[in-house]
């Protein structure tokens, strides 16, 4: 409501374009942190509102939890939950997207950090669907050895079988915002 | 020595259902294993098979995971090496893994498991 008690018509009309955008494209679009009672009523809404194949499902539903695993571990924004966990806090879209389903998460990260990621996007985007799996092998014994990997970001193109789209827009000194997609054909 | 018998609600993504069979050697973990503190759920499963292997008795290792997230790999391979082990002294080991037909994400999976723990594994395919 305006001061003068009018109703902001262009308000108005910025919801209901939005509305209809998030009804028609946008399967799940959250905000807030990723603990387990989160993803559980998330997961129940993938089972319910995607209407597939249980293969593609099953598919849907790992890179959800890769997408949704990769902020609880390392958005830089940690906030205690209900649960009695520690979980990162950030955003989900799963939107369709030119006949793919298109998964984006934003989350906060130091920007310290970006180097690093850049890296490690640019190397695995450089790799064929054979030489992903020669260095998920590799990832997975620094797994046994209890060192950070880079498996879940591997996982997500291995699943999607497409490269992932990284973009970092610094927020201060030492905070960025990085956002992370990838999409899987709706028809694999 | 006793059976070990893990139970999860019908529909839980987050934590794999274990029956453990001491009397006949059958063992099986199914369902999807997303745990974040994953060595306090397969600790005791570990334990068990600890003890089973002391028995010199065969085992059949049916594995029915369709999700298995970082932390939890760990403790898969660690637990494929265990029956690798257990092989080579002479005992018969079977292990099976059962995925959804057209899951070829798993069946990588799967895969890769079977190059890095050197276990032979069966891949067995059925609709669900």
């Amino acid at each position: 409501m305006e001061e003068n008690g009018q109703v902001d018509r262009s308000k108005i009309e910025f919801l209901e374009d939005f509305y209809e955008l998030l009804s028609k494209e946008v399967i799940i679009a959250y905000q807030g942190t990723f603990e387990k009672s989160v993803l559980s009523i998330l997961a129940k809404n993938i089972e319910t509102s995607m209407e597939t194949s249980s293969k593609l499902r099953r598919k849907f539903f790992k890179m959800f939890l890769e997408f949704s695993q990769n902020i609880a571990h390392y958005s830089a924004e940690q906030i205690d939950t209900a649960d009695n966990e520690k979980s990162g806090a950030g955003l989900l879209i799963i939107k369709h997207n030119n006949g793919n389903i298109m998964f984006s998460t934003g989350n906060m990260v130091e920007t310290a950090m970006t180097e690093y990621i850049n890296e490690k996007v640019t190397y695995i985007n450089s790799l064929d669907r054979e030489g992903l799996r020669n260095y998920k092998r590799e990832q997975y014994k620094l797994v046994e050895s209890g060192e950070r990997s880079n498996l879940g970001l591997l996982q997500i193109a291995l699943i999607s079988g497409n490269d992932l789209v990284v973009n970092l827009k610094p927020i201060d000194d030492t905070y960025s915002f990085i956002t992370i997609s990838a999409e899987v054909p709706n028809d694999v | 020595m006793e059976n070990l018998e893990i139970l999860v609600k019908p529909g839980s993504h987050f934590k794999p259902s274990v029956l453990l069979n001491a009397e006949t050697g059958v063992c099986e973990i199914a369902g999807e294993s997303y745990l974040e503190e994953a060595s306090l759920f397969y600790k005791p499963i570990y334990d068990w098979l600890q003890e089973y292997i002391k028995t010199n008795k065969p085992i059949l290792f049916n594995f029915r995971l369709s999700y298995v997230n970082t932390s939890s790999s760990k403790h898969v391979l660690y637990i494929l090496r265990l029956l690798k082990d257990y092989k080579d002294s002479g005992v018969s080991v079977e292990t099976n893994w059962y995925i959804e037909t057209g899951d070829t994400d798993t069946e990588e999976d799967v895969e890769d498991y079977m190059i890095i723990s050197g276990l032979e594994i069966n891949i067995i395919k059925a609709e669900q």
